[in-house]
């Protein structure tokens, strides 16, 4: 959002995930003020926020479609429901998936299995300032 | 469907949100302890007493010198840079160094995720002492009312804040997989439900971490831990002052590491110290040994 701050901007309560998952109301909530928060300060920009509850895909799509998007922007997660969930609107929409700033630059596909051995290799950098 | 977010109050929110995720969620519709939001988290960051960390991190309770920063920075509110870069300027890098080193167990975490994707929610290695296969949450866990006060403390702050200290999150975790013999994916869900910071990654492998399927050895810890990391400054009482289990001699952690090791796994177990220590302290009392004779 900091990237794109005009963009109409949608959340959705992922309903065939959450009445599985049956949260804690508290988890919930604490979701729903974080973006509420958010929601705040851009509507009064006169920017266009909505939340929704549904099927992660079907909203997120007519809520593009109703805006005529022609990027859908999100973050990244690791999570496998969210692949799935990019592949389905990847047919309708070009989407842009944005990674979480991380602490330290590091490939994935390198970090070994112990703690230990990985802060060896990145506490000078973890140490470091930047910005 | 449309959610109506425009709320005068907390709790008219928090009314009207039950109302529109009906059968999307569990147990009362109460708000969190943390309230949600990035201006919160950067108000907890400023706040934060980073040079109290290092000492204090491991107590649960009035004395904790936890961050509480947990919920900001799984839902990024507050990124792991924002962290790092407010703790240093208070008081340097080099003596951050112990909350530096948990904000990147936090992308150790992710990164492992990233890496191996769903199988961190099974084991990600052998277990390295004899597990249960117990898969069902006995009542008194779900009550919170097991006898035990360093769990059940521990437990009804979770079910009705969300939040559960590392530490009391380590005792319980080694309490149901190593004493109860239950699996820790058990364990994993039961937090996943109910933490405001609840994290795949962090969570299952945490787990993973105490059970030793994604560690050398098992976590396990005695009563003199609980006195120790339970202590309030004020009062002098700790979690065993006021525990049924503790005045009637049945609490079940009150032995040497040795003995409680044997207890558990068997008496070919043999203990190396690391009790006290946190998963997400340092990662040097991990070491290449098995915990078994060979």
């Amino acid at each position: 959002m900091t990237r794109y701050p005009d963009a109409p901007v949608v959340f959705v309560f992922d309903e065939d995930f959450l009445s599985e998952a049956q949260f804690a109301f508290h988890r919930l909530f604490f979701l729903y003020e974080s973006v509420v928060e958010i929601f705040k300060e851009r509507t009064a920009a006169g920017r266009v926020c909505s939340l929704r509850r549904g099927n992660v895909v079907a909203e997120v799509r007519a809520f593009a479609q109703q805006w005529k998007a022609e990027t859908i922007v999100t973050t990244m997660t690791p999570e496998s429901r969210f692949a799935d969930y990019r592949r389905a609107l990847e047919e309708s929409h070009k989407v842009e998936v944005i990674p979480v700033p991380s602490l330290v630059s590091y490939n994935a596909a390198r970090v070994p299995r112990r703690f230990s051995a990985w802060w060896r290799e990145i506490e000078s950098d973890a140490l470091q300032i930047e910005d | 469907m449309e959610i109506d977010w425009k709320n005068e109050n907390r709790s008219e929110a928090a009314d009207r949100l039950a109302h529109a995720l009906t059968g999307l969620y569990a147990g009362e519709p109460t708000p969190a302890s943390h309230i949600g939001g990035r201006s919160q988290g950067l108000r907890r960051l400023e706040r934060f007493d980073v040079a109290r960390y290092e000492e204090r991190r491991n107590d649960v309770g009035a004395d904790s010198g936890a961050s509480l920063l947990s919920p900001y920075l799984r839902h990024g509110c507050i990124t792991l840079r924002e962290a790092r870069k407010v703790a240093t300027a208070k008081i340097g890098a080099r003596k951050a160094v112990k909350f530096i080193q948990e904000l990147a167990w936090r992308q150790f975490w992710q990164l492992q995720w990233e890496r191996y994707g769903d199988e961190i929610t099974a084991d990600m290695e052998e277990p390295k002492i004899p597990l249960g296969y117990r898969t069902e949450l006995p009542m008194e866990i779900t009550a919170a009312s097991t006898g035990l006060n360093c769990m059940d403390i521990s437990l009804q702050q979770l079910y009705q804040t969300g939040y559960m200290y590392n530490h009391a999150r380590m005792w319980f975790a080694a309490y149901l997989t190593h004493h109860r013999k239950i699996t820790w994916q058990t364990g994993a869900k039961l937090f996943y439900r109910f933490l405001l910071d609840g994290d795949p990654a962090s969570n299952n492998l945490s787990w993973q971490w105490v059970a030793s399927t994604f560690s050398h050895k098992p976590y396990f810890f005695n009563r003199s831990n609980v006195e120790k990391f339970s202590r309030d400054s004020r009062t002098g009482t700790t979690y065993c002052t006021h525990c049924e289990a503790a005045r009637s001699n049945t609490c079940p952690f009150d032995a040497s590491y040795e003995q409680l090791g044997k207890r558990l796994f068997g008496d070919e177990y043999e203990h190396e110290n690391r009790g006290g220590r946190r998963p997400d302290a340092t990662g040097n009392m991990a070491t290449r040994r098995s915990p078994f004779r060979k």
